[in-house]
């Protein structure tokens, strides 16, 4: 009962809402990263609990649940011996965070419902695939083949399903995407509105270090918003 | 995807109450603790391992609270009534408990006297090889030729397989071949350090062959890419269990959700849904758990923590002190199998015109097997469910229906077409466990059960077999026992 209660209740939200979507369409999202500690230093290994809220004037509210949690995404880099924030805002990063569109892509899929950046879920995490790139047993065209066709056999006994829905061009900039992400070192990108960023373990010969996290969401009318938000860690 | 219909989905789904997204500045710190002769529990996770785990412990006179993020409890067992008709149903999730095996659900189903049928959905089955639709027999002869043409079994398994009934070819020669390897095990949750640990590094196929299998036996039996030891163990506790070959199937009469339901009854509030786990605290004298409930973040302490929430859910709780490195490798690395439950209502058995029986095999990416369930429920209507893909739409399903149905296509008359995704659940992405790869069965067990400080670990991932309600049924069992006895 509680169930169905609720869902009319958001859905009267969104009919006495939608008078706004017509008139707002071109604004970008807002997206407000916050941390539970509120601290702008962390230690090493530490777990950093975030949330992550959103305002669309298409979309809605993430705190009315109209957010679709698949289009929100914590990217995060780590900086070794960065000290001050003017080192990481150069050029090479700004251009990878604004090659997102292949996560966008598949944000609108169900590509999260299996993969993920570092862990397993069902199928192989970027890592996985963009090392089997990188050591040549997969070129780009196997890769977006898999998407867009389907595998079976290929790791494991699991199937991927065939997502047709997807054109050649869109594959591949979610395969550019996927080995962009899963051969770097010190990128991660967390998935949701909500989570535990993990802080890695000191690396040898380092001892501080600056965190970048952005926060963005891509609204159904392709508009992104982000947070951006610079942790030391010591 | 626009508003509309990313609400809609979700208002079908439940989105769940804790779903939304936590405000920092409301915190509270309503702590409680009570560490008396009884111990204080508190149970993460409403899914049938939970469940049972809470009731077993409140059964041993312990405290218990359960903390469930979704808005229902019972996990990946769920039934639907909804939108069937005439008092239809099908399970979206676990669907059938064996006999012999699944020891700790039956002692349910007794203790609660629950009624359960038969489950006949491979009975009959007709298969799809190429264009053609096979019986069992067909398949059989199929099997037999296709041997003969790889210079068919040797003297020694003719002679095996002459003495039993042929029915399973696979598992006779897998009893044939690895039966006498099963002697040294002693104890189903232990296979290491009997002789076999080197035997994690090779592939089954390798002691197949060494047995001197034949060619045909080999194509038969596969098994390249599977541990020797972990199939050993696995075929010693199926042995040990009485399922390695032939058992029955059966379901609950209404729904296997009934036995959630009957946990959560005895469990009344303790059960309390819409809580969402954030953070676990723990040391040497207790577990603090940071969740939030009608939208405030909260604080809740206990003597030990019953951890029964899939990995996937572990993974966006912060755990202070972190979890030793064996742990966090589970918690990281466990797999789960995700898979599409279809359900069609059809307005008449029509299949019984076309005098076909209805468990069909159709091996299409879109529909795998289509079987009958709830056949029992006095109406003309049948519910049909399938078996998919993640990601498969219904009605693409339907199509491959319609287009390679065995009978008379115009006799097809179904009328309602549902879906469960269950890889696209926010609170139980997935259900059975993966498999472990090759050499890796260290890193996995006995890590997979074992305690950490104060909390324990339950699960339908968190057993020696990965069958879901049997796994969660025990390893809830087992958790119980160990907590009572700390």
């Amino acid at each position: 009962m509680v169930i169905s209660t609720l869902g009319v209740m958001i859905f009267y939200q969104y009919e006495i809402s939608s008078g706004k979507v017509e008139t707002s369409s071109k604004v970008e999202p807002s997206v407000e990263l916050s941390l539970a500690d509120n601290n702008e230093t962390v230690s090493w290994g530490a777990q950093v609990r975030y949330g992550i809220q959103v305002r669309s004037p298409v979309d809605g509210n993430s705190k009315y649940g109209e957010i679709d949690p698949k289009q929100v995404f914590l990217s995060v880099s780590f900086f070794p011996n960065a000290t001050d924030s003017s080192d990481i805002t150069h050029q090479k990063e700004k251009t990878r965070l604004a090659n997102q569109s292949g996560l966008t892509l598949m944000g609108q899929g169900s590509c999260f419902s299996c993969h993920a950046d570092e862990n397993s879920i069902t199928g192989p995490s970027f890592t996985e695939i963009a090392s089997s790139y990188s050591n040549g047993k997969r070129n780009k065209q196997d890769l977006i083949n898999s998407i867009r066709k389907g595998s079976e056999g290929e790791w494991g006994s699991m199937t991927m399903p065939a997502n047709s829905e997807y054109s050649e061009e869109e594959a591949a900039k979610m395969v550019a995407y996927i080995i962009s992400q899963g051969s770097c070192e010190h990128c991660w990108v967390y998935l949701g509105l909500e989570g535990v960023l993990k802080i890695i373990t000191a690396p040898k010969n380092i001892e501080t270090g600056l965190y970048l996290l952005t926060a963005s969401y891509t609204s159904s009318n392709e508009e992104r918003g982000k947070d951006t938000m610079v942790l030391k860690v010591e | 995807m626009d508003r509309r219909s990313f609400i809609k989905k979700s208002s079908l789904a439940g989105i769940g109450l804790s779903a939304m997204p936590f405000d920092m500045i409301e915190k509270s710190n309503g702590s409680t603790s009570n560490p008396s002769t009884k111990k204080k529990i508190i149970v993460a996770g409403a899914g049938i391992a939970g469940l049972c785990c809470a009731y077993e412990l409140k059964r041993m006179g312990h405290e218990v609270e359960v903390l469930e993020a979704a808005g229902r409890y019972g996990g990946t067992v769920q039934t639907v009534h909804d939108g069937l008709a005439g008092g239809l149903y099908a399970d979206y999730g676990a669907e059938n408990i064996t006999k012999p095996g699944y020891e700790n659900y039956w002692k349910y189903i007794e203790e609660f006297d629950i009624p359960v049928l038969p489950y006949l959905h491979r009975k009959n089955r007709m298969t799809r090889e190429g264009d053609e639709w096979l019986t069992k027999a067909d398949l059989q002869k199929r099997r037999e030729r296709q041997l003969k043409k790889l210079g068919g079994l040797n003297e020694k398994e003719s002679h095996f397989l002459s003495s039993r009934s042929f029915q399973n070819l696979r598992t006779d020669l897998e009893r044939l071949y690895l039966g006498p390897y099963l002697e040294k095990f002693n104890d189903e949750y232990q296979p290491f350090g009997i002789g076999y640990d080197h035997l994690d590094e090779v592939p089954i196929s390798e002691i197949y062959k060494k047995e001197g299998a034949s060619k045909a036996a080999l194509q038969v039996l596969g098994g390249g890419n599977t541990s020797a030891l972990y199939k050993l163990w696995q075929s010693y506790i199926k042995n040990k269990r009485g399922y390695w070959g032939e058992y029955d199937l059966y379901r609950i009469e209404g729904g296997n959700d009934i036995l959630p339901k009957e946990f959560a009854e005895r469990l009344g509030t303790r059960v309390k849904l819409g809580c969402k786990i954030l953070g676990i605290e723990h040391g040497d004298t207790g577990v603090t758990v940071l969740y939030r409930e009608f939208g405030e973040e909260k604080k809740m302490s206990a003597d030990y923590l019953a951890n029964c929430l899939p990995v996937s859910a572990l993974r966006n709780i912060a755990i202070t002190p972190e979890l030793p490195p064996e742990k966090k490798f589970i918690i990281n690395e466990i797999t789960y199998e995700q898979k599409s439950r279809i359900v069609f209502q059809a307005r008449t058995e029509f299949w019984k015109k076309d005098n076909i029986s209805i468990n069909l095999t159709f091996n299409h990416p879109h529909l795998r097997t289509i079987w009958q369930v709830a056949e029992e429920v006095d109406t003309p209507r049948a519910v049909l469910m399938a078996k998919a893909s993640a990601g498969t739409n219904p009605l693409r399903a339907l199509e491959v229906f319609k287009e390679h149905y065995p009978g008379d296509k115009s006799n097809i008359d179904i009328e309602q077409a549902l879906v469960k995704d269950w890889s696209t659940d926010q609170f139980t992405p997935g259900c059975e466990r993966g498999g472990f790869p090759m050499g890796e069965l260290s890193k996995f067990w006995p890590h997979l059960i074992e305690p950490h400080g104060r909390i324990y670990f339950a699960g339908g991932y968190a057993d020696n077999r990965s069958w879901g309600m049997e796994a969660a049924t025990n390893s809830a069992n087992r958790v119980a026992r160990e907590i009572d006895q700390a």
